[in-house]
């Protein structure tokens, strides 16, 4: 390496006090809402958890991919920012923590129909009866437990080649790290959309979607790079890769999103558009319950409008992807968005089931936001913990000098 | 008019680095540009000699939004306006099943007109007769071509070529051009 | 301006060329007497495009009745061959533009002729529906949105087939926008070395006066650019709406919702096969081994697998989804594409997509080129039998049994099918010789990569990847 910049900027991220602080009142908020969604019911509080805890496991398998994809194209890029999203996968074993409580709803309570079905002796009865195979508490358990291992796994590895890396800056571990991605790239497609399948749409059992695993895989991709963008403006708002990140990564970062977003639209458009051409029963049902009544503004009004037009619009123009404040703004309406879309696959149900409150009403909706907003203190005081535990820049990645001069 | 328009000062080069920092000089140095040529797309060569971003943008964004309303427009008279017909039980103004023609016609009107805007902002049509300055301008050299006018430095202008590795330098009529026959003929 | 690439980034063109080599080399091809392989091409080709283009002329005058067709599978190796050439001319924008956005530098060797391929074949695919008509001569008349002759009805805005005209018409005026664009400024550097006055005029009014100006550089790259932007999504768009004609009805088999994505990866995966079967060719018989590289072979070996896994998970969510639907209609036809009467089409889909591209794992394979070459053919056979599994086993039995049919193509479907591929190749053969078949003045821009460079050290070497050198 003839010349590598030497940046005076601290090496080490150390977590500021005031961000402790606010991530710990996060998850007090957090605690207090959920316990309140408990006087509506087990299903309601599970509501509320399940969104929270799907739309937080969305980053650290964003972060991953995010990585794999990395080492696959070889780009260069990437190699200044790459901690923040090697810090996001250490919330993954966090996650499955997250997720236990998940395994116990479909144990031990009605959240999930499927889970403990009453045989009515009609159509609807006879349909659970026919998935039993694949919708039952005890293979959901063991289906959660080889998700969360193949993408800790996958995570750890990916990290560690990366951390190996910074002390001997030796190129093995660059291909060590795309060793890994290349299979685990498959292995996410896989696991991704069954997962989608059995915490998400198996909330309405009899309702089924081929497209279901890409459209949630589109929305994992959108609010990951939001909270990408975010963490890195953070981090340089905090005094940290001033030199090192500029116009151009966020200009990347910013192509990203809006690409990302357009994806999620061309989904979230094409799953509705041919349901509600072909109008069979069996798949209107899900819609249906969302056409009608105020729920209409929140999934065809709200939803499109959050999650695609306004950060579409707003990321358009060149100048607004390389800077910071339109690129914030953007990324919160994506975040924003993608709150939107699982709330509102979540909270209304096509058959509901005895006892489950409209969880859209009034009130209820601020404290499942309330659940949110713990999970996400819960994930940036990981993820914020983590980022102290190595330099903040790969300095030996061979990429490295790519990424420093990166231009666009 | 040879008379009364500036005459030019040119210099050759044969690698894009050397051009390109011979560019960053002379705009550091306030000549004028008669033109800088270069075989293919230098990545920040526009930006050394001083040139904004293209408005082009401007245009596929406007053009863009146009044929999209006029396929919303179109579509809105021919289904609901003038003979709307109930198929397949479906609403007189379909707006799920309007999307796919919308966008494509947002990118048909927004392609062709950058096309067209990009031949208009460059004045090309077919048949436009090149003006060249080398011979292998089009194949692998870079020329810097400046005005020779008040302001003009000639021995400033020659120490930066040199310094960035010109093959050749000269002063030339302001309608030099090979192209145009023997006397204009390196 | 300074080049700060990694040490692991590899030149992209092999055998130490300078620039005036590349022009040499790429312009050479096109100057000079084509080769005897160029000529048994062209003829071979242009025989099997004619007889093609009679089986055509034969079908109109007789009518539809000389096809295989009946009541219940409707449509058969007309729209699977449409579907088919669809597909293959996805990669060439994706070359272009995904690769452009995603800067993969690599692309640039052979962009160009994927997308010349592109035209080609949407032109072989826009034929398939056009001759389907019937009469052809009057299928403006139903296709295009003005009062047509039964009094002011207009055509039906809800039709996928009406989406799919405006869809290929677009992107067929795109690609050629965009690719003509491309080919300008190559265009002026034939021009300026042409000696005879006809190939004067003809390379002069093609290239419209340019002459690499740095003022119309910078107009130049913004539109490319966003020609980049509008064609990314215009290949996505594309391949979705002809998902559409199948996913927007209630036959099993056709109505799933991932079908749009579904269909972008294979269409990426065919025609990235029919690229490298192409370029394969190219690369022996017009002596491009330095442009096209194994290390270009080895990334699109890599598309290959990626999109091949894709539609690998496509298939199996869509057996899965038919299961969990609990519809019985949706899981026989199903059964039936594995075990009924058209089982051995798909089990050729199968074999041929989504476990032989998993040999591509291995390096050695995906550099070997007589392998790459075996595989792209398996491939190519095995997305047309996707699309022939897709629209024939869905129609033959639908739900109800007593209309269930069989399909046997006829002798003018088989020659239609073959003249296709004769009018796609003749077409390609006339493209290398008539204009640059490589994008060089797109590769001169990436030359640096990997090189030393030229004042301080000699020029690098074609197989050590230089040290990184930088005078920020």
């Amino acid at each position: 390496m003839a010349t590598v910049t030497v940046m005076d900027e601290p090496e080490h991220f150390s977590f500021p006090v005031l961000a402790k602080l606010a991530s710990f009142g996060m998850m007090v908020v957090g605690l207090v809402a959920f316990g309140l969604t408990w006087i509506g019911g087990v299903e309601l509080a599970m509501t509320g958890w399940v969104i929270a805890a799907w739309y937080c496991l969305g980053f650290p398998l964003f972060a991953t991919l995010f990585l794999s994809i990395s080492h696959l194209s070889s780009s260069g890029w990437h190699v200044v920012i790459k901690r923040v999203p090697e810090a996001m996968t250490r919330y993954l074993p966090v996650a499955a923590g997250t997720f236990v409580l998940i395994a116990l709803a479909a144990l031990f309570s009605n959240f999930y129909e499927w889970a403990h079905p009453v045989d009515h002796g009609d159509l609807h009865s006879e349909l659970l009866a026919g998935k039993r195979a694949w919708l039952n508490p005890s293979s959901f358990v063991i289906r959660m437990a080889i998700y969360f291992g193949i993408w800790i796994a996958a995570s750890w590895a990916l990290v560690r080649a990366s951390r190996k890396q910074d002390v001997d800056g030796d190129v093995k571990h660059t291909t060590t790290g795309r060793r890994v991605a290349a299979p685990y790239a498959a292995l996410f497609a896989i696991t991704v959309t069954f997962a989608s399948i059995d915490y998400i749409m198996s909330v309405e059992p009899t309702w089924f979607s081929t497209m279901f695993g890409v459209y949630q895989f589109a929305g994992i991709m959108e609010s990951g790079f939001a909270m990408l963008a975010l963490l890195l403006i953070f981090l340089q708002q905090t005094g940290y890769l001033r030199k090192s990140v500029n116009e151009n990564h966020y200009h990347n970062v910013g192509i990203w999103l809006l690409a990302s977003a357009t994806f999620w639209a061309y989904i979230w458009f094409c799953q509705f558009m041919l349901i509600w051409y072909s109008n069979i029963p069996e798949e209107t049902q899900h819609y249906l319950a969302r056409w009608e009544g105020p729920w209409f503004w929140v999934s065809f009004g709200l939803n499109p409008l959050i999650n695609w037009v306004i950060p579409f619009l707003i990321l358009l123009p060149r100048p607004n992807k390389r800077n910071p404040k339109m690129l914030a703004i953007a990324a919160c309406f994506a975040l924003g968005g993608r709150f939107i879309d699982l709330w509102q696959l979540v909270a209304p149900r096509s058959h509901p089931v005895d006892g489950i409150p409209h969880a859209a009403a009034g009130v209820w909706t601020v404290v499942v936001v309330g659940t949110l907003v713990g999970v996400l203190g819960l994930f940036l005081f990981v993820t914020l913990k983590a980022l102290e535990k190595a330099p903040l820049l790969a300095k030996k990645d061979p990429y490295y000098v790519e990424s420093v001069h990166h231009h666009l | 008019m040879p008379d009364e328009e500036n005459k030019l000062f040119f210099g050759v080069f044969t690698d894009e680095d050397d051009c390109l920092e011979a560019t960053k000089a002379c705009t550091e140095a306030n000549f004028t540009y008669h033109d800088v040529l270069a075989p293919y797309a230098v990545h920040g060569l526009d930006r050394a000699m001083g040139l904004p971003f293209s408005k082009i943008t401007w245009v596929t964004f406007l053009c863009g939004m146009m044929g999209c309303t006029i396929a919303f427009l179109g579509m809105g008279y021919m289904s609901y306006w003038d003979w709307p017909l109930n198929i397949g039980g479906k609403e007189t103004l379909p707006v799920p099943a309007m999307i796919p023609i919308m966008f494509e016609l947002t990118v048909l009107f927004g392609g062709v007109c950058t096309m067209l805007a990009l031949f208009a902002f460059c004045f090309l049509f077919p048949g436009k007769q090149a003006r060249l300055f080398h011979a292998r301008q089009t194949d692998d050299r870079f020329v810097i071509v400046l005005e020779v006018d008040e302001d003009f430095n000639e021995a400033k202008a020659r120490e930066i070529f040199t310094a960035n590795h010109a093959e050749d330098i000269r002063e030339v009529d302001a309608d030099y051009d090979i192209n145009s026959g023997p006397e204009g003929a390196a | 301006m300074a080049h700060h690439y990694s040490e692991l980034r590899m030149p992209l063109v092999h055998g130490g060329k300078t620039m005036h080599d590349i022009t040499n080399d790429v312009c050479g091809s096109i100057e000079g007497k084509p080769s005897m392989l160029w000529w048994i091409g062209w003829m071979v080709s242009g025989l099997v495009a004619l007889m093609g283009v009679l089986t055509i002329g034969f079908q109109i005058y007789k009518g539809i009745g000389t096809w295989g067709l009946n009541k219940t599978v409707g449509w058969g190796f007309d729209i699977t061959n449409f579907v088919f050439w669809i597909g293959i001319g996805h990669a060439g924008t994706l070359i272009s533009a995904v690769l452009f956005l995603f800067r993969q530098k690599w692309r640039t060797s052979i962009n160009r002729s994927a997308e010349a391929m592109t035209l080609f074949a949407v032109m072989c695919a826009g034929l398939f529906p056009l001759i389907h008509m019937g009469r052809p001569w009057i299928g403006f008349l139903w296709a295009a949105p003005y009062p047509n002759l039964r009094g002011p009805l207009w055509v039906n805005i809800r039709s996928p087939l009406l989406w799919d005209v405006f869809a290929i018409s677009t992107y067929f005026s795109i690609s050629l926008v965009f690719w003509y664009i491309g080919l300008i400024p190559d265009l002026a550097t034939v021009r300026d070395r042409a000696k005879h006055w006809a190939r004067k005029f003809f390379y002069g009014t093609l290239s419209m006066g340019w002459r690499g100006s740095v003022r119309h550089w910078n107009h130049y790259e913004t539109s490319y650019m966003i020609f980049a932007g509008l064609a990314t999504p215009l290949v996505f768009s594309v391949h979705s709406i002809v998902s559409m004609d199948f996913a927007t009805s209630v036959l099993p088999g056709w109505h799933t919702t991932i079908f749009p994505p579904y269909f972008v990866a294979g269409a990426i995966f065919s025609g990235f096969a029919m690229v490298l079967t192409l370029l394969l060719i190219a690369r022996e018989t017009m002596n491009l081994k330095q442009y096209i590289t194994e290390d270009h072979l080895e990334n699109m070996g890599k598309v290959i697998i990626l999109t091949g896994s894709m539609v690998g998970l496509a298939y199996g969510t869509e057996m899965f989804m038919a299961w969990y639907s609990g519809s019985m209609y949706e899981q026989y036809a199903f059964i039936n594409r594995a075990t009924g009467p058209f089982a051995w089409s798909y089990w050729i889909m199968v074999s041929c997509n989504v476990i032989s591209p998993q040999t591509l794992w291995f390096r050695k394979l995906r550099r070997s080129p007589i392998f790459l070459f075996i595989m792209s053919i398996f491939v190519n056979i095995g997305m047309w039998f996707e699309r022939f599994v897709i629209i024939v086993t869905s129609l033959h039995r639908d739900y109800l049994p007593s209309s269930w049919a069989h399909y046997y193509p006829t002798h003018v479907e088989i020659m239609e099918l073959i003249g296709s591929f004769g009018i796609f190749f003749f077409l390609f053969f006339c493209f290398i010789r008539l204009l640059p078949g490589i994008a060089f003045g797109e590769v001169k821009g990436v030359m640096k990569m990997g090189q030393k460079h030229k004042h301080e050290e000699k020029p690098g070497n074609d197989q050590t990847p230089a040290a990184e050198v930088s005078h920020a």
